[in-house]
């Protein structure tokens, strides 16, 4: 499964979205769920996905679906 | 009721970029009180406060107590049907809006005496449909609940307090914004979500915070995406409104630097009862400690009360609410010989240390705002392509539980959990919106016919 795939399932759960209706440029501030408690629930998906947690500057950085693949890539 | 706020602290509202000291706050509660009066407003009389978390709601909510009067504080989020429902319910005399507006709803008088046991506080745990459950707190219980607090917490901790939380709920109102306020400490009123857990340390950096109270959702946000505070400013951090992980407790300690206390509260008691400290106990999931105030016991079995073994917690506490608004029925159902029956579930130790084991009452914690469900499946029940609705919690490790939908479609019926989310925000606030939808033949039914939320919950939970 690729990065962005990945990045996909796990953004679609935590949105509580159906995938198909995820846009490739899904950021935040752009979907009306990816509120303060969904960006958490990211947080956290990605951190079980990675099994280790994240830092500061890596959480920081998540703010669209192209960072999220982008950090699976990174530490995948 | 007479307010000393010569000697309250300052308000400094980054939100609206209105900031007051105590003599400017008293010269705006004294105008705004003047206009009320002019309006009929006077002991006994209810006002409904619409807006909330700015300066000018601590105004409006100052001059309705110098009147006499109850504030029936409403969630800003609330949608236009539920605001109209609650409002219908509470039948205020008048609706204090934003930017000062001001709406007379009923002209009947109310001149009478002012009481310290009137009514000064009415907040809603629901509202979208039927007969809402509206807490009813005193001057009284408020006053006690405030000393009690400052008592335990002390004013030179209070000197500070960031505000985390909104103001039309007890913990965000009476614990995090009353509690230093009249104590003489400075308020902080800042923007609530994603901003406040990427600012947090600079926050209390830049503000010199000593104090501030949140729900455990804000910390996990916060310890990812924030760096620590560094001037050292912060001396007693609270948490409460919903179960408080012994890790999380530690990490958070950790980062604060400081004491962190896990908070036990209600609305039905105006917020903080009791709580553990680090400064006392290690963290340990589920303890709060002793009664700030009061006693503490829990409802064995049989139905008898004691105060050292496990079962529902009950307390006898002076901050505890007169009843429920018009809803005697409720009322009766967990007020008895002075107990408040709590809805959880716990157990006392021989040095009165309380914790928390579970919840006996039909109620969602999503990050510590209180969810009935019973209210959104009567919503739902009102759709006409749903045959039944059965609302639960589901775990969550973001918010603690989040709402979810058992559906029940009727036949033909071609509804999906978009345009039911869409059809829900249009009248329900969106706190209270299901985030997940299932889709079932039939909602599992007890071997008497009835509906169990955990059952349901259990049998869809189990499927992938």
């Amino acid at each position: 499964m690729s990065a962005m795939s990945t990045a996909k399932t796990l953004l679609a759960e935590a949105l509580a979205l159906p995938e198909g209706d995820l846009p490739a440029n899904a950021r935040i501030g752009a979907i009306e769920q990816w509120d303060s408690l969904a960006h958490t629930r990211i947080l956290l998906a990605l951190e079980e996905r990675l099994g280790a947690p994240l830092d500061a500057e890596e959480a920081i950085a998540i703010e669209s679906l192209e960072d999220i693949a982008a950090l699976l890539v990174r530490r995948g | 009721m007479f307010l000393p706020i010569d000697r309250f602290g300052a308000i400094l509202d980054k939100t609206s970029g209105v900031s007051w000291n105590s003599k400017a706050l008293e010269a705006a509660v004294g105008a705004r009180a003047a206009e009320l009066k002019r309006s009929g407003l006077a002991p006994g009389g209810t006002t409904a406060i619409t807006h909330g978390g700015t300066a000018h709601f601590f105004a409006d909510l100052f001059a309705v107590w110098s009147c006499g009067a109850a504030a029936a504080c409403l969630d800003p989020a609330l949608t236009a049907s539920e605001r109209e429902n609650v409002i219908a319910f509470c039948k205020p005399k008048l609706v204090l809006g934003e930017k000062g507006d001001l709406a007379a709803k009923n002209n009947e008088p109310t001149q009478r005496n002012w009481s310290l046991d009137d009514a000064a506080l009415i907040l809603f745990t629901s509202g979208t449909t039927g007969a809402p459950k509206g807490v009813v707190l005193s001057f009284r219980a408020i006053l006690a609940r405030l000393a009690l607090n400052q008592y335990e917490i002390g004013h030179e901790t209070l000197a500070r307090a960031l505000v985390t939380l909104p103001t039309h709920f007890g913990h965000g109102l009476i614990g995090n914004a009353l509690t230093p306020l009249t104590a003489g400490g400075d308020i902080v009123l800042v923007p609530r979500g994603l901003p406040l857990a990427q600012g947090l340390g600079s926050l209390i950096d830049e503000h010199a915070i000593t104090f501030m109270s949140s729900v455990p959702s804000l910390w996990q946000m916060a310890l990812r995406l924030s760096p620590q505070p560094k001037t050292g400013t912060l001396k007693r951090v609270h948490i409460g409104s919903a179960p408080l992980s012994a890790a999380l407790w530690s990490r958070i300690a950790e980062w604060t630097g400081c004491e962190v206390v896990n908070c036990y509260g209600i609305t039905e008691t105006a917020n903080w009862i009791g709580g553990a400290s680090t400064r006392n106990h290690a963290p340990t999931d589920g303890l709060i400690g002793r009664p700030w105030g009061g006693t503490a016991g829990v409802k064995t079995e049989d139905g008898t009360i004691r105060t050292l073994g496990a079962g529902e917690v009950v307390v006898q506490t002076p901050s505890l609410m007169s009843g429920y608004l018009d809803r005697s029925d409720l009322t009766t159902a967990v007020l008895r010989d002075g107990w408040y029956a709590t809805g959880d579930l716990g157990e006392v130790d021989a040095d009165g240390n309380m914790r928390l084991t579970g919840r006996a009452k039909d109620e969602i914690n999503r990050a510590g705002f209180k969810v009935q469900p019973a209210e959104i499946d009567m919503l739902l029940d009102s759709h006409p392509s749903i045959a039944e609705a059965c609302v639960f919690g589901l775990p969550d490790a973001a918010s603690g539980e989040m709402v979810a939908a058992a559906i029940k479609l009727a036949p033909n019926a071609s509804e999906d959990a978009a345009s039911l989310r869409d059809w829900c925000l249009k009248r329900l606030r969106r706190e209270a919106t299901p985030e997940r939808w299932f889709f079932v033949d039939e909602i599992p039914k007890t071997s008497r016919g009835k509906v169990s939320r955990d059952n349901v919950r259990n049998a869809l939970i189990k499927k992938p």
